[in-house]
């Protein structure tokens, strides 16, 4: 499969939320397609494991403290020299009704889905930059272009949102220096964050019945987009929203 | 298992229609890189055998099948010939496509309809005749390629038909999707931008104002550059895809 460029032998990949639920999968991956990882995580109990699975280097990481993201990088330049692929995957979700959503909960998402995403992308951007080359990846959702039901989430929706137009704009400025920028939007993955929906018939009834696979993706099933985005084999694609719905989206 | 076994395609038989030339042969190539057999479908004979020697002489596995879009009956006759010569047909890769430039109030109907009659009629013969079949055989993978002429309206030229017929191809591709999820028949498109081929002169001077120094990336792909984009869609590493427009444009689309 190397002859397509997914490769991505002697490659240096920082993977936000990288220890756990989706971000564990995509760590995985990347590291099966021969990267040298950096988990940047939050959680000091998962993190430091899957680094050490992977053979790669746990950071712990507050992605919505730009100090952190600062150090996080200047570590990885320290001990890696360089950074070829970011993956911003961090991410929380609250199901609020909105008339009722305390100030810290609507801040509280904004900062970790959206805000967390441009330190990330400012920090390891500039680095890439100086380079002159890279790859990021954004984990947005299909929560980036429609609106989800039965269950209100419109702080994630608007922060979703906001990075598939986060990732068009810093595509647009720094296409032309050697770095690409685009977005994933998956549907509904089996994962912790959709545990509590699918245990609910009155949600996972409308998600399922909205989706024309009639199923969840598992985040395998994610992966292997984030590879193809982050390796030579999609070389021309940059502003590009990857979306992984099973259909969703069409209805 | 590693992850780049999800884009294997091993023991696959994958069609594409206007397989010998341009995009087409390139899509052909990375198909057979990936493990695939395929069957390039073209209506110039000559060119399609020449591709496909070269695809045998280099270790892979590839025929020539005579097929013009446009003739429903030549759409059922490839598919029984691919069949019995390669198997059961897992891809299909809608790829064949033509363009005349030239503005909408002088636009000869007989163009207008060639336009259609391939890029829409052609594309819907192919994935109705191969769909059908996919559903029977319990699944199957559709790419249409589509373009950003769906989406934006390309400049300097002018070219009312293609990106009209285009707009129909995605949508196409999404009614489709939709409605065959069930029977495990997944369908997208990509959407290129500005690729170097005989149908793209993007070395034109007079094109490079708008088709290169537009483009973010300020520059045009080759058509090899989007063979992977077309293994990734055909393969189980896209299996929870469908009814997506996938767009690999330099970023065209931004601006």
């Amino acid at each position: 499969m190397e002859e397509n460029g997914f490769s991505l032998r002697d490659r240096v990949a920082v993977v936000t939320g990288g220890g756990q639920s989706l971000g564990l999968e995509i760590s995985r991956s990347l590291r099966n397609a021969g990267a040298e990882m950096v988990i940047a995580e939050v959680n000091d109990q998962t993190g430091p494991d899957v680094a050490e699975e992977l053979e790669g280097t746990f950071v712990h990481t507050d992605v919505t403290d730009p100090a952190s993201v600062r150090d996080m990088v200047e570590m990885v330049l320290d001990e890696h020299g360089r950074v070829d692929v970011l993956v911003n995957n961090a991410g929380i979700v609250h199901n609020i009704p909105s008339e009722e959503v305390p100030d810290e909960e609507w801040l509280a998402v904004i900062s970790v889905n959206l805000t967390g995403v441009f330190w990330c992308c400012r920090e390891v951007g500039k680095a890439m930059l100086e380079r002159g080359s890279g790859s990021i990846v954004n984990i947005a959702s299909m929560s980036g272009i429609i609106s989800n039901h039965p269950q209100a989430q419109a702080a994630y929706n608007a922060s979703k949102a906001g990075v598939i137009t986060l990732t068009k704009s810093l595509a647009g400025e720094w296409a032309s220096r050697g770095i690409r920028v685009n977005s994933v939007s998956p549907g509904y993955i089996r994962t912790p964050l959709t545990e509590l929906g699918m245990s609910k018939s009155e949600w996972s009834e409308v998600w399922l019945s909205s989706t024309p696979l009639g199923r969840l993706a598992e985040p395998e099933e994610i992966a292997p987009a984030v590879l193809y985005l982050a390796s030579d084999a999609a070389s021309f694609a940059t502003g590009t929203n990857l979306v992984i719905d099973g259909g969703y989206t069409s209805w | 298992m590693t992850v780049l076994d999800a884009f294997d395609l091993t023991g696959k038989t994958a069609v594409i229609t206007g397989g010998n030339t341009g995009l087409g042969e390139a899509f052909a190539k990375a198909l057979v890189e990936a493990g695939a057999g395929v069957a390039l479908a073209a209506r110039t004979r000559e060119r399609s055998e020449a591709v496909a020697e070269e695809i045998v002489a280099s270790g892979g596995n590839a025929i020539a099948v005579d097929l013009d879009v446009t003739d429903p009956a030549q759409v059922d006759g490839m598919l029984e010939g691919v069949t019995e010569r390669l198997g059961p047909v897992d891809i299909l890769v809608n790829n064949a496509g033509l363009c005349y430039h030239g503005p909408a109030a002088e636009v000869p109907l007989e163009e207008w309809h060639d336009v259609f009659d391939v890029n829409v009629h052609g594309l819907w013969h192919c994935a109705q005749a191969v769909g059908r079949r996919m559903i029977q055989n319990g699944g199957g993978t559709i790419i249409n390629i589509g373009s950003i002429s769906a989406m934006i309206v390309n400049r300097p030229q002018w070219q009312p038909a293609y990106n009209a017929s285009k707009a129909a191809v995605h949508q196409l591709t999404k009614s489709l999707a939709a409605e065959w999820a069930p029977h495990n028949v997944r369908v997208n498109a990509l959407a290129p931008g500005y690729v170097k081929t005989a149908m793209s002169p993007v070395d034109e001077p007079q094109f490079r104002r708008h088709w290169i120094e537009d483009a973010p990336m300020q520059r045009y792909s080759t058509p090899e550059e989007l063979g992977p984009s077309i293994v990734y869609l055909a393969s189980d590493a896209s299996s929870f895809m469908t009814g997506s427009i996938l767009v690999v444009d330099g970023g065209y689309t931004l601006f």
